[in-house]
C-alpha cells in the first residue's frame, strides 16, 4: 500500500436517549418472534428513537466526529450520506408517516446531506447521497469514499449514516432486532492506522423483495457470506490465516457462530459484544462495533481486520482494514 | 422337472417388478407367487411389465399383520410350492419414527422368516437391504455385518440393520441359507437417468435448485453414492438364489466410482446454469461444510420456532447428514459375483439431473424426446431409458394428486403473502376468494403470483398451465400446483 492509501481515520456514532430491552419490545408488539428466541440469539436491547429525528442522529454523530478528532471541517472535500429517506429524515419516529407525504410537495427537495453541510460548516464539501443499500450503507459509502479520494485526489471524505424504524414498524428483521442510530466515519488519504486494504460487493437483485423472499434469502446468506469474505480477502491480498479479526454487523450470534465457522478463518477473533448492547443498527454496526473495539484496545495496531455486512435488497459487503 | 417358484414380496414396487421380470426372463420355467396388499395392483404392474399371468400370481398379504395375512390354505400351498424367498419389500420413508420403520422393516421381516421356516423346499431367502445400513459409520465398509455402534442417521437404516440381523439369526437358528444384497440409493432407471420415483435425494436436489437450503454437509472426502433401478434388478436377479453366495453380503453399489461430492456440486450446478433464467437468479452453490456446523445451522433454524424455514432443514435431516459420513462400500464381492461394477454416478448423474428438470421436478421414466438440454447439455450415450425398453418398464406416472398436509400449508402460505400483499385495507382473501373477478390480481399482479408459485413449488409452471381457471382462487392454484410426487415413496411393505 502506498502512503496515499486511503484509511479510516475516525468514527463516531450517536444513539437515542431511549432504550428498550426485548421482552419491552415484546411486550409493545414490536416483534414477530418470542423475546426468548431473540435473547437466544444474543439480543438484549436496543436503542429506540422517541423524539430524535434521523437528522439529529446524523448531525450528532458527526459533530462528535469532528470534534473529538479535531478535524477542520473545511478540510473535508466531500460528504457521503446515507440513511434515511429525505422525506423521514426530520421527523421524529412518531411524525414519520405524515412527513412521507411532503414527498409530493416541495419538501421532498429539503436535504439531510446539504443540511449536514451547513450546520457542520464543511464548506468545502460537496455532497452526495446514498440509498437502498440498507445495512450496507456505510460500507458503500466508505467504499465509494476510497475510490474517490483515489481517483480525484479527495482528501477527505465525511460518510454519514443514520436509520430510524418509524413508531409503528417493528423492531424486527428476520430475526434480528434493531437499533435506531447514527455513525460516522472520516475516510482520509494517506495515515498510519486503518488503512484500507480491499473491499468487495455482491448485489442480487433476485432478492430484491425481502418480505416475499423470506426463505430464498435466509438460504443465500451463508453461501453468499462466505463467497462475499473470501473475496474480499482477495482484494486485499490477504490470506485466510492472515485475518486478525472479524468486526461484524449485528446479527444474530448463532448465525454468526455458524458464518465464522463457514468462513475459515483460523486465526481470526469476532468483535461480538455490542450484539447485546446495542441490536443491529442499520446505520453502520461495523464501524460502531470497530470504534468500541478500537477504544477498549482489543484491536490493536497493525492487525489485520475484516468487516462484513449483509443488507437488503440484497447486497453483500466486505472490507479488509489494517488497524 | 417343474421350475423354481419364488415368493416375492415387494413386487409392486419400483425394483420388484424390474426383478420378477429378469427372474422370470432368466429362467422360463421360473414361477413368481408375488405377495402383495392389493393384489390387483400387482396384476396391474404385471400386465404393464407383459408378464404372463400364470407366471407372476398374486396373493394378498401384509407383512404388517400377524401370519401376514396369510390363511392356512394359502401357507399349505406355499409350503407345497415355494422354492425360494426374495424379501424386497421395505419401508423406505427415511423420516419414520423407529417404531413405524421396524413395524415394516423388522417385524415384516421376522414374520416372513416364520414363513420360510415353514416352507421345506424353500432353500433360500434373499434379503434386499440397504448398503446405508452402515449407518454413521466411515471410511471402507465391508461387505459384512457390522456391530452398529456407531449408531445411524435415521429409523430405516436402523430397521435395515436390525433386519439384517434377524435373517442372520434364522438363518442360523434354522440351517438354512441366506443371502443379503444390500442396495445403494436408487436415483434413477437407468444409465439414460429417467426417474420414475422421487426420493430424497430428488427432494434435497429440488431444495437446492430452488435456493432454499443454505449448505450442505460434507468433507473433502464424501461422495455420493447412488445407482440406477436396473443395475439393482439385474444384481438381484443375478444373485439371490446363486449357491454359492449362501451366506453371503453383498454391496450393489458404485463403491470407489461413487461420485465425489464437490465434482457432483460443479457439474449439477453447471447444468442449472444453462437455463439463463434460473442463472439470472444467482443462486449460489450452498457451502460446503463439517457436519458440526451443519447442524449448528439446523439448531439455529430450530431455535428459531419457524415452520417454514425448519420444514426445510427437516425434511433434509434424514438424509443430508450422511453426506459428512465420508464412507467408501466395498463392492469386491458383488463385482466379482457379477463380473461387473455398477456405472458410475458421473456416468448419468447429468442426464438425471436434465430429466428433472425437464419433467419440472415430477419424474417419469422415459424421456420425451431430446427436450433437455436445451444447449449443449450431456449427450444420451449408451443404456438409454428408451434403447433399454423402459417404455414398458417405467410406465409413466400420472400427475401426483394434493397431499393433503402439502396443499393446506401452499394455501396458508400463499394467503398470508397474498394478504399482507396485495389485500386492501379491511379485506381478508380467502382460499375461496375470486382472486380476477374481484380485481385483487390483474394482468401485472399475475406475474408476480406465478413467480410466488414457482418459489413455493420448486417447479416452474408451464405456460400451458398458465390459465384463468387455474388462477382463479387460491383454493384452485393449490389444487392445479402443490403436488406432492412422492407417493410412491411411503409403501408399507409393497414397494421398494
Amino acid at each position: 500500500m502506498s502512503a496515499a492509501t486511503p484509511c479510516v481515520r475516525a468514527i463516531a456514532y450517536a444513539l437515542p436517549a431511549t432504550a428498550a430491552s426485548v421482552r419491552d419490545l415484546a411486550a409493545r408488539g414490536a416483534l414477530e418472534s418470542a423475546p426468548a428466541v431473540l435473547e437466544g440469539f444474543g439480543f438484549g436491547r436496543v436503542y429506540v428513537a422517541e423524539r430524535e429525528t434521523p437528522y439529529d442522529l446524523a448531525l450528532a454523530a458527526a459533530s462528535k466526529l469532528l470534534r473529538e478528532h479535531e478535524v477542520d471541517p473545511g478540510s473535508v472535500g466531500l460528504l457521503l450520506y446515507g440513511g434515511a429517506p429525505a422525506a423521514v429524515a426530520f421527523a421524529s419516529a412518531a411524525d414519520a408517516p405524515a412527513a412521507a407525504a411532503g414527498v409530493c410537495t416541495m419538501d421532498r427537495f429539503r436535504y439531510p446531506a446539504t443540511r449536514l453541510q451547513y450546520d457542520l460548516g464543511l464548506s468545502a464539501a460537496n455532497t452526495l447521497a446514498l440509498g437502498q443499500l440498507a445495512c450496507t450503507t456505510l460500507l458503500g459509502a466508505v467504499r465509494l469514499a476510497r475510490a474517490l479520494c483515489v481517483a480525484e485526489g479527495i482528501e477527505r471524505v465525511l460518510c454519514v449514516a443514520s436509520e430510524f424504524y418509524p413508531a409503528r414498524a417493528g423492531r424486527e428483521a428476520i430475526f434480528n432486532c434493531t437499533s435506531d442510530a447514527a455513525c460516522a466515519v472520516l475516510v482520509e488519504r494517506g495515515g498510519e492506522r486503518n488503512r484500507i486494504a480491499g473491499a468487495f460487493t455482491v448485489t442480487k437483485g433476485y432478492y430484491w423483495d425481502p418480505a416475499a423472499m423470506r426463505d430464498e434469502v435466509v438460504a443465500s446468506y451463508f453461501p453468499t457470506a462466505r463467497h462475499a469474505i473470501h473475496r474480499t480477502l482477495d482484494a486485499a491480498g490477504w490470506r485466510a490465516t492472515d485475518v486478525d479479526w472479524v468486526i461484524p454487523h449485528n446479527v444474530s450470534v448463532r448465525s454468526w457462530e455458524i458464518l465464522f465457522r463457514l468462513a475459515a478463518l483460523p486465526n481470526a477473533r469476532l468483535w461480538s459484544d455490542n450484539v447485546a448492547r446495542l441490536g443491529h443498527t442499520l446505520a453502520g454496526d461495523n464501524f460502531i462495533n470497530l470504534c468500541d473495539a478500537l477504544a477498549c484496545g482489543a484491536v490493536r495496531p497493525g492487525e489485520k481486520v475484516l468487516l462484513f455486512s449483509y443488507g437488503f435488497g440484497a447486497h453483500w459487503t466486505g472490507l479488509a482494514l489494517e488497524a | 422337472m417343474p421350475g423354481p417358484v419364488y415368493l416375492v414380496t415387494g413386487a409392486t414396487g419400483l425394483l420388484g417388478g424390474r426383478v420378477v421380470r429378469r427372474l422370470l426372463r432368466a429362467d422360463p420355467a421360473a414361477r413368481v407367487v408375488a405377495l402383495a396388499r392389493e393384489p390387483a395392483r400387482w396384476a396391474a404392474r404385471a400386465s404393464a411389465l407383459g408378464l404372463p399371468a400364470h407366471a407372476a400370481a398374486p396373493l394378498a398379504g401384509d407383512l404388517t399383520r400377524p401370519g401376514l395375512g396369510l390363511d392356512a390354505a394359502a401357507r399349505a400351498r406355499l409350503a407345497r410350492e415355494v422354492t425360494g424367498v426374495l424379501h424386497l419389500a421395505a419401508d423406505t420413508t427415511f423420516s419414520r419414527p423407529l417404531d413405524e420403520a421396524r413395524a415394516v422393516n423388522g417385524e415384516g421381516t421376522r414374520r416372513l422368516l416364520e414363513l420360510a421356516g415353514e416352507l421345506p423346499a424353500a432353500g433360500r431367502v434373499a434379503f434386499v437391504s440397504t448398503a446405508f445400513v452402515a449407518g454413521r459409520l466411515t471410511g471402507r465398509v465391508p461387505e459384512a455385518a457390522h456391530d452398529g455402534a456407531a449408531g445411524w442417521v435415521n429409523a430405516y437404516e436402523q430397521s435395515k440393520w436390525e433386519a439384517e440381523g434377524l435373517v442372520r439369526a434364522w438363518g442360523d437358528d434354522a440351517r438354512r441359507e441366506w443371502v443379503i444384497l444390500r442396495s445403494s440409493t436408487v436415483v434413477c432407471d437407468d444409465a439414460g437417468g429417467g426417474v420414475t420415483q422421487l426420493n430424497a435425494v430428488h427432494r434435497a436436489l429440488r431444495l437446492y435448485h430452488g435456493g432454499l437450503a443454505a449448505m450442505m454437509p460434507g468433507t473433502p472426502e464424501s461422495a455420493l453414492d447412488v445407482v440406477p433401478a436396473d443395475y439393482v434388478a439385474d444384481a438381484v436377479a443375478a444373485l439371490a438364489f446363486r449357491h454359492d453366495l449362501a451366506g453371503q453380503t453383498l454391496h450393489l453399489c458404485a463403491g470407489d466410482r461413487a461420485y465425489p461430492l464437490d465434482a457432483l456440486l460443479d457439474e449439477t450446478y453447471e447444468l442449472w446454469a444453462r437455463c439463463p433464467a434460473w442463472r439470472r437468479k444467482g443462486i449460489a452453490r450452498p457451502a460446503l461444510t463439517d457436519a458440526a456446523t451443519y447442524a449448528r445451522f439446523e439448531g439455529a433454524v430450530e431455535e428459531t420456532g419457524d415452520a417454514r424455514l425448519r420444514g426445510v432443514t427437516r425434511s433434509l435431516s434424514h438424509f443430508i447428514p450422511q453426506l459428512a459420513l465420508p464412507k467408501r462400500f466395498d463392492t469386491t464381492r458383488a463385482d466379482r459375483a457379477l463380473g461387473r461394477a455398477a456405472p458410475a454416478p458421473r456416468e448419468y448423474w447429468g442426464r438425471m439431473i436434465g430429466r428433472l428438470i425437464e419433467t419440472g421436478w415430477r419424474g417419469g421414466g422415459a424421456p420425451s424426446g431430446g427436450g433437455w438440454p436445451a444447449a449443449g447439455g450431456p449427450p444420451h450415450r449408451e443404456g438409454s431409458a428408451t434403447a433399454a425398453g423402459t417404455d414398458t418398464e417405467n410406465p409413466r406416472r400420472a400427475p401426483g394428486a394434493p397431499h393433503p398436509d402439502l396443499h393446506r400449508d401452499f394455501v396458508e402460505r400463499m394467503l398470508e403473502w397474498l394478504n399482507a400483499r396485495f389485500a386492501p385495507p379491511g379485506v381478508t382473501i380467502t382460499s375461496d376468494t375470486p382472486l380476477f373477478r374481484s380485481r385483487l390480481i390483474d394482468s401485472i399482479r399475475i406475474l408476480e403470483l406465478i413467480a410466488w408459485t414457482e418459489r413455493a413449488t420448486g417447479r416452474e409452471v408451464p405456460d400451458a398451465e398458465i390459465r384463468m381457471d387455474n388462477f382463479h382462487t387460491v383454493a384452485r392454484i393449490a389444487d392445479a400446483f402443490a403436488r406432492d410426487d412422492d407417493d410412491a415413496e411411503a409403501a408399507h411393505g409393497d414397494a421398494r
